[in-house]
């Protein structure tokens, strides 16, 4: 009986078995004191701006955990590093609404310091983000709590 | 005859959900221990049994059954022997080694997998190694043996477990049934079952090992993996609803398409002595109830046997 046979299995070599096991790097592991210190400032600073234009229609109660969530669904929403497109998705996550961001010096600030990100740790920073945002929130809390006492005492 | 190492790394096109057990309803992904700079790890892992079945044994010796237009014509305990490496049945193991060389000649897919006859275990000359899941875990598995391995430290195990939950629905909800007559068929058939699984995007580390061998068995591996991948690549369970499915990639495996044209147009030209061949290795004579009493003891004809038939005839012609 003659069958047609299937195509062969896929042939690789070593280079395109080099680039394979790449993929699979961990991309903290060559950047961990950026993580450490840098990544986890901004971060910080970035997630302690939202309070201030957190959308109006939203029960505040749900404040951090909206946050959280915005960030989660921004992150799989970017995977080329675009910080614009990420900070676009959490304020729509947050509903902000756009004239109160545009008033906001203290958002427009984080996101100054957002941009001093290199271009070719954008990405990373995302996912630095993602991967440690309940300890960053934490943080993060704790900051607008400090912005809100000293706002108080002025 | 010479030994083959075949190296293969095998990418999970869905998840893959080769099982160790359940824990409730719960389904638990197959893990070994890898001992690591920080202790104990279960990590992953794809066993050298189902790789062994569905790579290799499963897609070759279902293309041999069709191919050599079997179906139908075989006994289970064949089919079992084929198609699951059959088992020992009889308590008078014995070696026969012009059986043994006689389908190493007519069966190069048995030469590598081997089996057991009713009475015989025929070795095999394959060893396909376990997968092993390509993380941080596995690097000094298999640094020594990639030849490319990454400086860089590798995600976690735990990063490539992933988790899948399914729902078994209720023909009630539909209201298309006849009226029970009791309440024996109330109950309802929801259920929610879940599990765990490795992701998709996954790397595998596998391989075949094949000692001594001609390129016409080289290629009847080849031939069962080329098999395989054409009918997805599949390991683990729940293929039916989409998990499971991996890409094979050859790490430089050489010519691939010479050794299986060899080894299709063998089997074709061997048929009628293999299936000859598994006849006679799996036909036994009916099983003769043990003699009692008088015939037990020779008091008429006693039994059947063919060696005691021609002892009584030497004594006979002796007496006489």
């Amino acid at each position: 009986m003659n069958q047609a046979l299937p195509p062969p299995p896929v042939v690789i070599d070593t280079e395109q078995l080099r680039r394979m096991l790449a993929g699979l790097e961990d991309p903290t592991a060559e950047k961990q004191v950026w993580w450490e210190h840098d990544a986890k400032n901004i971060a910080v600073e970035f997630c302690a701006a939202l309070p201030s234009v957190f959308g109006k229609s939203l029960d505040r109660m749900t404040l951090w955990a909206k946050i959280c969530s915005s960030i989660e669904a921004a992150f799989a929403n970017v995977v080329n590093g675009d910080l614009d497109q990420f900070v676009q998705c959490v304020l729509e996550g947050i509903q902000a609404e756009p004239a109160q961001v545009l008033a906001c010096d203290r958002f427009t600030e984080a996101l100054s310091l957002l941009h001093t990100i290199r271009a070719a740790d954008r990405q990373d920073w995302i996912t630095y983000l993602k991967t440690h945002r309940i300890p960053v929130l934490v943080m993060a809390k704790a900051r607008w709590q400090q912005f809100l006492a000293e706002v108080k005492a002025q | 005859m010479k030994s083959y190492r075949l190296v293969c790394v095998s990418q999970a096109l869905s998840p893959i959900s080769h099982a160790s057990g359940t824990a409730g309803n719960e389904s638990i992904i197959a893990r070994q221990d890898i001992k690591t700079p920080r202790g104990m790890v279960k990590v992953p892992f794809l066993s050298g049994n189902a790789l062994r079945h569905r790579s290799v044994r499963a897609p070759g010796m279902l293309h041999l059954i069709d191919r050599w237009q079997l179906v139908g014509k075989l006994s289970k305990p064949i089919l079992n022997f084929l198609l699951h490496g059959g088992n020992l049945t009889e308590s008078t193991a014995h070696e026969n080694t012009e059986r043994i060389a006689a389908m190493h000649r007519l069966f190069p897919l048995l030469r590598l997998l081997g089996g057991s006859l009713p009475n015989q275990i025929l070795a095999g000359s394959l060893d396909c190694w376990a997968g092993a899941l390509v993380c941080e875990e596995t690097r000094d598995m298999l640094t020594g043996l990639l030849p490319c391995f990454p400086h860089a430290r590798l995600l976690p195990a735990e990063r490539f477990s992933t988790g899948w939950q399914y729902t078994r629905s209720d023909a009630g909800r539909r209201n298309l049934h006849a009226a029970s007559p009791d309440d024996s068929e109330t109950a309802s058939n929801l259920m929610i079952f879940s599990g765990q699984a490795v992701a998709v995007g996954s790397l595998f580390v596998h391989g075949y090992v094949l000692k001594h061998v001609t390129e016409i068995e080289y290629g009847a591996l080849l031939h069962s993996l080329t098999l395989w991948q054409a009918d997805g690549g599949t390991i683990g369970g729940k293929a039916g609803i989409g998990h499971g499915r991996l890409r094979l990639h050859l790490l430089e495996p050489g010519d691939i398409d010479g050794p299986i044209a060899r080894y299709l147009d063998y089997i074709d030209r061997v048929r009628d002595d293999a299936v000859a061949w598994l006849q006679a290795a799996f036909d036994r004579p009916a099983a003769k109830k043990p003699a009692k009493g008088k015939k037990a003891k020779g008091g008429d004809d006693g039994p059947n046997d063919p060696i005691l038939d021609m002892t009584r005839q030497t004594n006979s012609e002796l007496a006489s």
